[in-house]
């Protein structure tokens, strides 16, 4: 294998076997980190041009002691048949910095300063290297096995006055900008064109942008964290939940994860039950993008054609699997049941209501001329920008390039679906906005088809010892039942190793990079969303703009606020 | 009583029974604005609107009345005090004002006067003071952005207005109010100016539509932008006052543009089966349906951006009325102005 010979013979990399995903996985010294990866994003045919993620696992937690702190874990892509590669760089001493990799990759900004919060693991050469998710004044960092992983744990936070006084100095105007002539304007914390909590430090010049500092973390739970305290099937509900709007499309990288890792081979009914779910909920949430959209443009009625119908597939989600918003649905294995009795009939007439509703909505968004003067040219993104910030999903395909996982590297029951991956070379707010449109057809022509052709058969794979035991099987046959015992009472995990799944959820690329060392709970687990190097990018999108076209840019990008702070 | 009749005192005591004929009802039109407008708003938008208060929510309006009256009226602590009590107040008198020259009917009108299109363009223009100072005053970043808006939008617009009005006076060949609309009686609905100065009708009602700051030429609001603009600090009736303020211009500028274009009190067809009806009926379902027009837009059409407000103001309005006001004249010295006047 040719990257392995070059990594091994420049950079001394040693090949990893435990990764379950199949993905080259290399272990690198640290300072081999910087050339080795300049070396796969420039001179590597094909490259890898996009750091996927940036992470680390804190290794003084398990049974056996390692010889080192933490690792350092480098996920690169190159948006190509060759997919992803793994670099694990060993940092034995806790307060030693690591090297930067911003020299490389623009977006490794974000993710090297999350490290910096939840790890307190530094950074030489950073630009800018502060807390990023959690207040300024946290103390720890949450995401060392050192600390507690419930709150009560800790003695209760207290803000003294002085504390106070420090925090509320970021608001003040009493406070003189260190840039004269421009004036700071907060968007946010509370704004209604920020769709939840979310501040945009803007230095306006007149009314135009001149530079952007997005203050996130307002919706930070720390779900990396309460993951490492639940056992696999338990946090299944919380991955709904990451980005909320996008319920099931959420949990299929989990559960994937957990699957790879246990080599579990899932049924096609439940492979096509979690597709049918999974495209409902792209569809629902594309429709509320589409909503809200309009809405911060300032015309109320998509948003209530947009809700009207997303009400509609909510009551076919509750139908089938009892929650509206969150499906909570998949198991690691399959899926909960089947689908009730009339499922077909409810989801052709439903979709026949979303199609009529659709043409309504698209008429009062692209269809109307000053809608497209409002976005035409605004938020435009280049395809070199594109790959800069490790852009994905709608935003990336707009740039013109085809990528979507559902094609790339099919899961579920994608690959025996014809669908089309709609892409559009503007790379504006309008041409996002005809593509959510057109996503949402190619989602209601999948949905068609797997009306037509979902498989028959068991809707939980067979092999119970990491799958979930079927509750009927349980009651007659004894190894079912300690199984199901075994994993309700969490005693219970896939084998030891590690795995990353990649899946496109409504917003771009979401994956699940998932560390068990044996035990019942993850020893790590680590959640790449979408909406992070999204609103990142926002910082170079937003920059020489005025402040209604801001809007209008930040909303096009299709952020959740959930999904962006986890 | 003959000799009474003939003193100041009743001049005054007449003028004063005039304006509370006309201001009672207009706020009451304006109370019941919102509701219509929620209510057909919300037709349009698959929801219900109020419907709690009163029967099928009739008393909305009341009831929102007496929550304004009693919410406290905040004011910022680095605001100007004075200026942000007076802007609402400066915003409110002379969306009231303007009333003092619309005739109702021929002849009748709180004044009757002979400039009447002169005042009702002076002080349709001054409502735009209220809300700048209100902006300044509140010392609020967002507020002062959308008085800048405000400002900026008032003088692209406020041309184009008057030129549209230029039209009229030319076609008309007075200023009185009640002569303008008498001029257009005839051939009714053909005889409107509607007709003859179409670009002006529709220059005059979209300038209408961004002079009272209405969706889609709500900059200076902005909600999903600046928050709420240049009212974002204030609460209680000083916002009230904003809002009676925008809700009476709003039936202005529509009762305005059917004095002036769709011919006033005078029925569309010239038969007896519609002439018999009150003028004043004739005048009150234009005005109506204008209204309707308002808010038909409000629930289509996305928010412009300012400068592309101002750029269909300047560059596309403005040459338009002078070419049409060009045209106009031109014709008046043809043959054609036996049909036009």
């Amino acid at each position: 294998m040719l990257l392995a010979e070059v990594l091994q013979k420049r950079f001394q990399a040693t090949p990893l076997t435990d990764g379950r995903d199949g993905w080259p996985d290399f272990q690198v010294a640290q300072h081999h980190l910087v050339d080795a990866l300049h070396f796969l994003h420039d001179d590597m045919a094909p490259r890898f041009s996009m750091l996927l993620d940036l992470t680390a696992v804190d290794e003084r937690g398990g049974q056996t002691v390692s010889e080192r702190a933490f690792t350092l874990i480098y996920h690169l892509h190159g948006l190509n048949d060759c997919g992803a590669l793994r670099l694990r760089v060993p940092h034995v001493d806790a307060d030693a910095p690591v090297p930067t990799v911003t020299g490389v990759f623009a977006n490794a900004n974000w993710y090297e300063r999350e490290v910096y919060d939840l790890f307190g693991l530094t950074f030489s050469g950073h630009p800018d290297l502060r807390r990023i998710l959690l207040p300024p004044l946290w103390e720890g960092h949450p995401l060392r096995k050192a600390e507690p992983i419930r709150a009560t744990e800790r003695p209760a936070y207290r803000l003294s006055k002085p504390e106070l006084q420090e925090v509320l100095k970021a608001y003040s105007d009493a406070v003189p900008t260190p840039d004269p002539g421009l004036t700071v304007l907060n968007v946010g914390p509370h704004h209604p064109g920020t769709h939840g909590i979310l501040r945009f430090v803007l230095k306006l010049s007149g009314e135009e942008i001149a530079t952007v500092d997005p203050d996130i973390g307002y919706h930070h739970r720390g779900v990396e964290k309460i993951a490492e305290g639940h056992t696999f099937h338990n946090f299944i509900p919380y991955t709904d939940r990451v980005d909320y709007l996008g319920g099931a499309l959420g949990e299929f990288p989990y559960v994937r994860a957990i699957e790879m890792l246990a080599d579990l081979t899932v049924p096609p009914r439940a492979e096509g039950i979690r597709t049918l779910l999974a495209e409902i909920c792209r569809i629902s949430s594309h429709l509320v993008w589409l909503g809200s959209y309009g809405n911060d443009l300032g015309t109320m009625g998509p948003a209530f054609y947009a809700f009207r119908d997303r009400a509609l597939l909510m009551d076919l989600l509750e139908k089938y699997t009892g929650g509206r918003l969150h499906p909570q649905f998949f198991r690691i294995g399959g899926v909960a049941m089947d689908l009730p009795e009339g499922w077909r009939e409810d989801l052709l007439t439903i979709l026949r209501a979303v199609e009529r509703g659709l043409r309504d909505s698209e008429h009062l968004t692209v269809g109307n001329p000053i809608f497209q003067a409002r976005t035409r040219d605004i938020g435009v993104l280049s395809a070199a920008q594109a790959e800069k910030w490790a852009v994905s999903g709608i935003l990336l395909r707009s740039t013109g390039k085809a990528w979507d996982m559902r094609k790339a590297a099919p899961y579920g029951l994608y690959g025996d679906l014809d669908f089309t991956v709609p892409t559009s070379t503007d790379g504006d707010a309008l041409a996002r906005t005809q593509l959510h449109i057109e996503e949402i057809r190619e989602s209601i022509g999948m949905l068609r088809q797997l009306a037509e052709k979902m498989p028959e058969g068991p809707t939980l794979a067979a092999d119970a010892r990491y799958a979930f035991p079927p509750k009927d099987h349980t009651l007659r046959d004894i190894e079912t039942l300690i199984h199901h015992f075994e994993q309700v009472a969490g005693e219970i995990g896939p084998p030891a190793g590690q795995v990353l799944s990649i899946t496109e959820s409504a917003r771009g690329m979401l994956a699940y990079y998932v560390v068990a060392d044996g035990g019942a709970r993850p020893y790590r687990l680590r959640v790449r969303t979408p909406s992070f190097p999204h609103v990142q990018l926002i910082t170079e999108l937003g920059r020489g703009t005025a402040l209604p076209d801001f809007i209008a840019t930040i909303g096009s990008i299709d952020y959740v606020l959930a999904d962006l702070d986890r | 009583m003959h000799d009474f009749q003939n003193t100041a005192w009743w001049a005054i005591l007449w003028s004063l029974i005039k304006i509370v004929i006309v201001v009672v009802p207009l706020l009451l039109g304006v109370a019941y604005l919102t509701l219509a407008e929620r209510k057909v708003i919300g037709y349009m938008q698959v929801r219900l609107g109020p419907n709690r208060v009163g029967f099928k929510g009739s008393l909305q309006p009341i009831a929102d009345a007496i929550k304004l009256m009693f919410k406290e009226v905040i004011i910022p602590t680095n605001a100007n005090r004075f200026l942000f009590l007076a802007a609402p107040v400066l915003a409110f008198v002379p969306a009231l004002l303007v009333w003092a020259a619309i005739p109702f009917g021929p002849g009748v009108a709180i004044s009757n006067m002979n400039a009447g299109l002169l005042y009702v363009l002076a002080i349709a223009g001054l409502g735009v003071y209220g809300i700048i100072v209100a902006g300044w005053a509140s010392n609020s970043k967002y507020a002062f952005l959308g008085a800048m808006r405000a400002a900026a939008q008032l003088v692209a617009y406020e041309i184009a207005m008057g030129f549209a009005l230029v039209g009229v006076l030319m076609l008309a060949q007075t200023l009185n109010l009640t002569k303008i609309v008498e001029a257009q009686a005839g051939g009714g609905f053909w005889s409107w100016y509607w007709l003859p100065l179409f670009p002006f009708f529709l220059v005059y009602f979209i300038s209408g539509i961004a002079e009272t700051n209405r969706a889609p030429f709500d900059v200076a609001e902005g909600e999903s932008e600046i928050v709420a603009g240049f009212h974002v600090e204030y609460s209680g009736m000083a916002f009230a006052l904003f809002f009676l303020a925008e809700y009476a211009n709003m039936i202005f500028v529509s009762l305005l543009t059917t004095v002036l274009f769709l011919g006033g009190w005078y029925a569309p067809i010239n038969t007896p089966l519609l002439t018999w009806i009150p003028g004043i009926v004739w005048l009150l379902l234009k005005t109506a349906f204008l209204l309707y027009v308002f808010l038909w837009i409000r629930a289509t059409f996305p928010r412009y951006r300012y400068d592309q407000i101002m750029r269909l103001g300047w560059k596309v309005f403005i040459p338009v009325t002078i070419a049409w006001i060009v045209v106009i004249g031109v014709a008046l010295e043809t043959p054609l102005r036996a049909i036009l006047r």
